[in-house]
């Protein structure tokens, strides 16, 4: 909860990771090269004071998790994002296996997602139903730019991405990740071109595509096609980051979404622990649109639209009753701690 | 901003000329020059005319297309030049060094480099971001044409030969016709100065749209470059060069 001027803000975390990235979990030097790349976006771009030691960056564990989303971030519920990373770590980087551990600590805190991957194909759909069956999988998380064996990735058009799809539906999936952005490349032509989303999009009206980075660096083409598929969502995260050290690239990522989608389909993400959330959403809530912008663009930045991009449009998409959530939130343990120090 | 890179040269090579070689090679996603943005660490040139470039880019994880492409630009503008007997590239710490270094320096095709890997050649790649190249250059023109005071129903009627090289837009209009030509578009004089990159005029009505749309290509390349510089100086402040 985000509070100013005396009004509460229900804040939700579209974008978050719980990661073991130590050396103990490596696989193989490409482990290293990936929790090294993620340590350059947060030291890139964070404020000096929040920049980690590159040793607690790599396995935070659940109590700096806890303290950074929700004891001083803001956050009331967060999205909670499986990314496998097998190829690269022997565990996994953050399953929704390991995930659910605080998910089930924190039932209404977070929402976990799940995935799949199409390169399964057949044999991968009883694990599907599976994982649907024992985990409380609120969403899914797609990462088409993932390595396995010769692939170095795939498309949500392709013919198995679709069955998968269309089992997700059937067993009452709403909102699907599509993580589409910078930090990692395949080889392939180019596995963050965004093309694909259109297709799935038009082909499955009945879920909505949270692009995440919006497409970064793909942003004019996110944009062309979020103008055309009304169930396309911008996830900011990354963006988000750019308001501290490059602030006016903020203000015009911005507007541009504000302009091409409109209030109701950015949703705020801080992809921690790459970015933590209480900075962001102090700059967030402070920011103001420069009147250049403003103008040009005709667009507004109101303390309204701050809300819904903060919080009211992933509850909505969630289908969370932000009222009764709140008054949940506020008796369990981490609402509790929260009393306490308030 | 911009780090030059560390050059050695024990030969009769023209410093001057290969710098100007490798200030024309872009970052095609960037549509900025490797050498502004920093990404050439080193050039090196023995007595006999051999050439070492090595470029370090932001990321590991940079794209292989994209890596494979600069490499191959900077062998294709070097090569040739007085002196340079040959040209090799190296690619400090990325996934696909070797790859990029094994087949980008002899001139294979990126198929052959890469036989999992995708297209055969660069080809398309390089002219979707040839083209994105160009809408972001024409975004700057038509800034500044409109921050001058011109309404977009007169930036419609202007020609090729009414830019006044005097003014403040002339880097942004020749920055613009450099990439229209590389497009083999019209570059004549009487030619109207706003077409689409196919070489249709923009009529005044869509003038306006245009430019909106123009105006989020240009972000998009701008935003990118603005965090891949952020990310090429984090790298250079965190990683620590492996011995080899």
């Amino acid at each position: 909860m985000y509070s100013a001027n005396g009004e509460d803000i229900f804040v939700v975390d579209g974008h978050m990771h719980f990661w073991d990235a130590g050396p103990d979990n490596h696989r193989n030097d490409y482990g290293n090269a990936w929790i090294k790349c993620f340590y350059d976006y947060h030291s890139a771009l964070s404020p000096a004071d929040y920049v980690w030691e590159f040793d607690k960056y790599c396995n935070y564990g659940e109590e700096a998790l806890i303290s950074d989303l929700f004891l001083e971030g803001y956050v009331d519920v967060a999205v909670l994002n499986s990314t496998y990373l097998y190829e690269f770590f022997k565990t996994g980087f953050n399953t929704h296996q390991k995930n659910n551990v605080v998910k089930q600590k924190h039932p209404d805190r977070f929402v976990l997602c799940g995935s799949f991957d199409p390169r399964e194909e057949e044999a991968g759909l009883d694990g599907f139903r599976e994982m649907m069956a024992d985990y409380p999988i609120g969403g899914l998380k797609l990462y088409t730019a993932e390595w396995r064996g010769e692939s170095k990735g795939w498309k949500l058009n392709d013919p198995w991405a679709y069955k998968y799809l269309e089992l997700a539906q059937e067993m009452g999936i709403k909102n699907v990740h599509v993580h589409k952005g910078p930090t990692i490349y395949p080889l392939s032509r180019d596995a963050f071109d965004v093309n694909d989303v259109d297709y799935a999009a038009t082909d499955f009206p009945g879920l909505n595509f949270i692009v995440e980075h919006v497409g970064l660096p793909r942003l004019d083409d996110f944009c062309w096609i979020a103008t055309q598929e009304p169930n396309v969502y911008a996830g900011t995260s990354v963006a988000m980051a750019f308001i501290n050290s490059r602030p006016k690239y903020f203000a015009e990522i911005m507007a541009n979404l504000l302009f091409w989608l409109g209030e109701d389909r950015i949703l705020f993400g801080s992809d921690y622990a790459i970015w933590s959330p209480k900075w962001i959403i102090d700059k967030f809530m402070a920011f103001q649109l420069p009147d250049d912008i403003r103008e040009e663009f005709g667009v507004e930045l109101t303390p309204a639209i701050k809300r819904k991009i903060m919080g009211e449009n992933a509850a909505r998409l969630y289908g969370i009753d932000i009222e009764a959530h709140q008054a949940k939130l506020a008796s369990d343990d981490i609402g509790a701690r929260l009393a306490a120090t308030a | 901003m911009t780090t030059l890179p560390d050059i050695h040269l024990s030969s009769p090579m023209d410093r001057e000329a290969l710098l100007a070689g490798l200030e024309r090679v872009l970052d095609p996603e960037l549509d900025e020059s490797v050498l502004s943005l920093g990404f050439v660490e080193s050039v090196t040139g023995d007595t006999e005319g051999n050439v070492t470039v090595c470029l370090r880019l932001p990321t590991y994880w940079c794209a292989a297309n994209f890596s494979y492409l600069m490499a191959s630009d900077v062998r294709r503008e070097l090569n040739g030049l007085q002196g340079v007997q040959s040209v090799t590239v190296k690619l400090a710490e990325h996934f696909a060094s070797r790859e990029v270094e094994d087949g980008a320096g002899p001139g294979k095709t990126f198929a052959e480099a890469f036989p999992n890997g995708g297209p055969d050649t660069l080809e398309e790649t390089r002219q979707i971001f040839l083209v994105k190249g160009y809408f972001a250059r024409q975004e700057r023109l038509l800034r500044a044409l409109k921050d001058s005071g011109l309404p977009f129903e007169q930036i419609a009627l202007l020609r090729i030969g009414d830019v006044d090289s005097a003014r403040l837009e002339a880097r942004a209009a020749s920055r613009y016709l450099e990439r229209r030509a590389e497009l083999e578009l019209d570059c004549s004089e009487s030619a109207p100065l706003i077409v689409d990159a196919t070489g249709r005029a923009i009529p005044a009505e869509e003038m306006e749209t245009y430019y909106i749309r123009a105006r989020t290509a240009r972000l998009a390349m701008e935003a990118n470059g603005s965090l891949c510089s952020a990310m090429l100086q984090s790298r250079n402040a965190n990683w620590i060069p492996s011995s080899s």
